[in-house]
This record gives structure tokens, sequence and C-alpha cells, in this order.
């Protein structure tokens, strides 16, 4: 599943190693383009390229083949990006909501209330957790 | 995959929500947001209690479970009569009624069938009559009133049937009914049956299990940190439709995709999406506080329960607004700009606030199930938001 970036850090000098080294390796490259991996690295599958003028990035799918090459060049390296908020499922956070019943959905099979025991709180995007009491004073 | 049916406790996301995607036939996670409804319906998974049996229907009491709900094995076994299982449903208000029903296919299903049925015993008119037949285990549903919106899978060869019916009068004597076979006395069957709901609502909502009393589930209201100031921005939001755009449309309510600030008065600075009142159609709303540009559809239908609906809308720099919708993959339609508000952008909005799915009060949510939410700096293209939010 695709990450969610971290708060914004451009560091202008790692992205020109890596572009130099992307095209020591002959790879094509536009010549905005910056390839690298996701933000800790840790995803091989997701790269990231970067409108330099615009600092507009792109996500793409990239190979491990790819990455593989890359190794040793790219490490952390974050993004310049325009984002303002950004949201999926299964991203780390906190619930915390004025839904004060039990409700249900639907689940895959194996995925159990007794597995639902959500640890990452580490997450940019955090729901604070509220009481219906404390909703219903912010929200009048 | 086969999903299943879970209870989540008060005060937790349900972010693993999982719907087929009608382009792909994949299940994607999603996070269920929806506003306050109540299940009418009492002994929802019990019809051995509460309810009324019309001749001698045969009754093997939580004969499946493997979907997350209890089923009866409901059967007619009297080739003279229509036997069955019925309740009075207290409405509230004359209008269109959300009935939903779960079902799997019996160990004798009826050749003809069988049926879940609305009827108004005052008028003597039905306002919800389907017929179910299964083949293989998979049903068929044929409406004779009222309007069948979508069916579930879940675990076990259990369907959830999610139906409309036609305008009640709430005064009058309403019986649900859920026959082992059909109306008609000659036919006999069996079925597995209940997980039953019905809501004061147009759509159904996700199930809310009874016993001896209605339940009423309360209104999700999430939101989040948003201390972005008003500026040039692109907001994009990927969902499957359940219900939004139709409870707008029926409630007259400005039904929230999303919405930025911390409170929802006409003069409060605020970016809201939203399915326009009266007419469920999509609709951005800039509020600088002293004046409103906003941007909606002028025609199409609300989007089918279970739509994979992309909305963007983007907000620029002199405060003007424009909407954009791609319904199941299509190409995005434009609306048309809004001209720009008197003052421009919003100073500060009323909050640093985003609010997933509902406005602050919750008195106008959604109905939706959000597979991405992204926020970027100026005007995007869908193609690159896409990008942007991983949606591959």
């Amino acid at each position: 599943m695709a990450r969610s970036l971290p708060a914004a850090v451009w560091d202008e000098d790692r992205a020109r190693r890596i572009a130099s080294r992307v095209t020591a390796l002959g790879l094509t490259q536009d010549a905005d383009e910056v390839w690298y991996p996701d933000v800790d690295g840790t995803e091989g599958s997701v790269g990231l390229d970067v409108d330099a003028e615009t600092q507009v990035i792109h996500r793409r799918v990239i190979s491990g083949a790819l990455l593989a090459r890359l190794s040793g060049t790219v490490g952390v390296v974050r993004a310049p990006v325009g984002m303002l908020f950004h949201y999926e499922p299964g991203m780390a956070v906190r619930p915390g909501f004025a839904r004060a019943s039990v409700a249900t959905e639907v689940r895959e099979v194996t995925d159990t209330l007794a597995a639902y025991a959500p640890t990452d709180t580490s997450g940019a995007v955090v729901f604070t957790r509220a009481s219906v009491a404390t909703m219903a004073e912010e929200t009048a | 995959m086969a999903p299943q049916l879970v209870s989540v406790a008060s005060g937790q996301l349900r972010h693993r929500h999982y719907v087929l995607n009608p382009n792909t036939s994949l299940y994607e996670r999603t996070t269920l947001i929806e506003g306050q409804r109540t299940n009418l319906v009492l002994r929802s998974e019990n019809f051995g209690t509460t309810w009324t049996a019309n001749g001698s229907p045969t009754r093997s009491a939580a004969a499946h479970t493997a979907s997350g709900v209890t089923l009866d094995l409901i059967g007619d076994d009297d080739a003279g009569a229509a036997e069955s299982y019925s309740q009075n449903i207290t409405f509230t208000g004359d209008a269109v009624k959300a009935v939903s029903v779960h079902m799997r296919a019996g160990t004798s299903p009826s050749a003809s069938g069988n049926m879940v049925r609305l009827r108004d015993n005052t008028a003597a008119a039905d306002r919800l009559l389907a017929t179910i037949t299964w083949s293989g285990g998979v049903p068929s549903v044929v409406m004779s009133t009222g309007t069948h919106l979508g069916t579930v899978l879940l675990a076990g060869g259990v369907y959830r049937f999610l139906f409309q019916s036609t305008s009640v009068t709430a005064a009058n004597t309403n019986t649900l009914y859920c026959y082992g076979a059909t109306t008609n006395v000659t036919t006999t069957g069996n079925v597995y049956a209940g997980g039953v709901q019905a809501e004061n609502a147009p759509v159904p909502s996700s199930y809310i299990p009874t016993t001896s009393a209605t339940v009423t589930r309360s209104a999700d209201v999430p939101y989040l940190p948003f201390t972005a100031p008003p500026q040039a921005m692109t907001a994009y939001v990927r969902m499957f439709e359940f219900g939004t755009s139709r409870y707008a449309a029926d409630a007259g309510v400005a039904a929230r995709v999303l919405h930025i600030g911390l409170t929802s008065a006409t003069t409060d600075p605020r970016l809201a999406l939203v399915a326009e009142n009266s007419t469920g159609r999509y609709q951005v709303l800039h509020d600088n506080g002293t004046a409103l540009a906003s941007s909606a559809f002028s025609s199409g239908s609300a989007p089918s329960i279970g739509a994979l609906v992309e909305l963007r809308a983007t907000l620029g720099a002199d405060g003007a607004v424009r909407i954009h919708r791609s319904v199941n993959g299509a190409a995005e339609e434009s609306a048309t700009a809004s001209s720009a508000p008197s003052g421009g952008l919003a100073a500060a909005w009323a909050g640093e606030r985003l609010y997933l799915g509902t406005s602050p009060a919750a008195a106008a949510p959604g109905f939706n199930a959000f597979t991405h939410v992204r926020i970027e700096r100026g005007s995007q293209s869908l193609a690159t938001m896409r990008t942007l939010a991983g949606v591959s």
C-alpha cells in the first residue's frame, strides 16, 4: 500500500546526487525528474519523480532492479511537495470521534476484531479522541 | 476474499471496511463514514421472537453464522398457504424508506424464489415487493414494487440486499414480511434469512443488530488537523457512494463529503465538498466569511449505490471554485467554475480542522466509504491527484 509522505523537507544536494547517479546508470530520465525511493527507502517498489520547477511530486512504480542499481546512492530524501493533507485507510491514525455506539463494517474473514489493535500512532495525521460531550461542545 | 460482518466498538474508526470495486471486481479497503441511523426492526436476527408467524412457517434458529450475521432457516412447507414471518414497522414521515435483509440460498430453495415485502395493510398496497431466485447459491432479484439498490456479498454465500420502498404512509400499518417461498400459496421452499433492517431514510446504511428494541447508531464525526491557510489548492476525494447523494436529494441537506473549518455557520470561512441539498449533485463551496462561491453540476442523477466516485475541487487564489467528477472511472466531467467571491480568499478558516464525510455538527452527514483524500497546493489535474494520492 502506498505510504503517506511526511512533512516536506527538500534535500537539494541529495537530489542532485541521485540525479547524477541515475544519469550515470544510463537510465531514462526527463530533464526535471529525479527518481528516488519512498520516504524511508523501505518500500522497494515505489518511486517518486519531482518536477523541479513546480516542485510537484509524482509517485511512480519503479522496478526492484532499478532500486538495486540505485542502492547505496539513495537514502532518505524527503519531499518538497505541495501536499497539504493526505488520508487513506490504514494510515497510522488514532480513531477518535463522536460515534458513541457500536456499529458494523465488512472485513476480511481473517481480520477479526481480536486482531484489530492499532498500535502505531506515529503518523502525521492523528485523530484526537473526543468524548461525545466534548464534541457537542466544540461543534455547537 | 470472503468478507465478514463484524462489530466495531464506540470510538473506533471503521477503516477496515472492504468494498467491491465495480470496475476491477477487487475489494478495496475503505474508511466507512455514516450519519446517524436507527434500525426500526426488532429482533433483527431472530424470527422466533416478536415476529408474527403467518401460517406455520418452518424455522431452524441460528442455522447459519459464517457471515457474522445470524440467519434462521425459514421455510414454507405448505403447498396450500403462503407462509412467512412479519413485523409491523413504525415509520416516521411519509417518504420512501430503506429496507435491507441478509439472505443465503436455502437447503431447498423455491424454484419461484422467495420474497421480501413491505405492505401497507391499511391501504392494502405493497410498498416493496422483491422476488429473489437462487441459482447455484447466487441470487437474482426482480422487483415488483420498489427499487433494488444493490447487493453486498459476505462470507458463506450470504448476501445483503439493499432495497428502497415506494413512499410509505407512516400513519398506516406497514408490515415487513420475509417469505420462505413466495406469496403464491402453491410454492414451497426455504431460505436462510436474518439481519433485517428498516430505516427512516431513502438508502440503507450499514447493518445495526437489534434485539428487544430499536437501536440507533450515532453519527461518525471524524476530524483531522488541517493547519494550511486558505490558498490556491486542489482537493481530491476517492470514495464509494453509499447514499450521500441520495440522502442530500431526499433530506434537503448539503450532505458532506469533506469540510474544512470548525464550524458551519453561513458566515464562517470554510471550504466544503458536498452533495447539494435537494438535487444530490456534487458541489464545492467556499465561504470567505462575507461572500460565497460555489460550483455545482447542473444536471445528472445520483450515482448508484456502491459506485466509485472521484471528486476534484479546485480553489483559486482569487477564491473562485470549481468541481469535477468521475464516476466508475469514466472521463472526468467539470461543472462551471464560480466567479471569484467579493473579498477573494478567506483570510483564515474558521478553525484548523478537516471533517471527513460529515459537517462539524454532524447535521449534514454523508454516507461514503473513503479510499483516498488528498489536498495539494495549486491547481492540479485528476491524473496528478491520482498519482499523488497513490491511486494505481
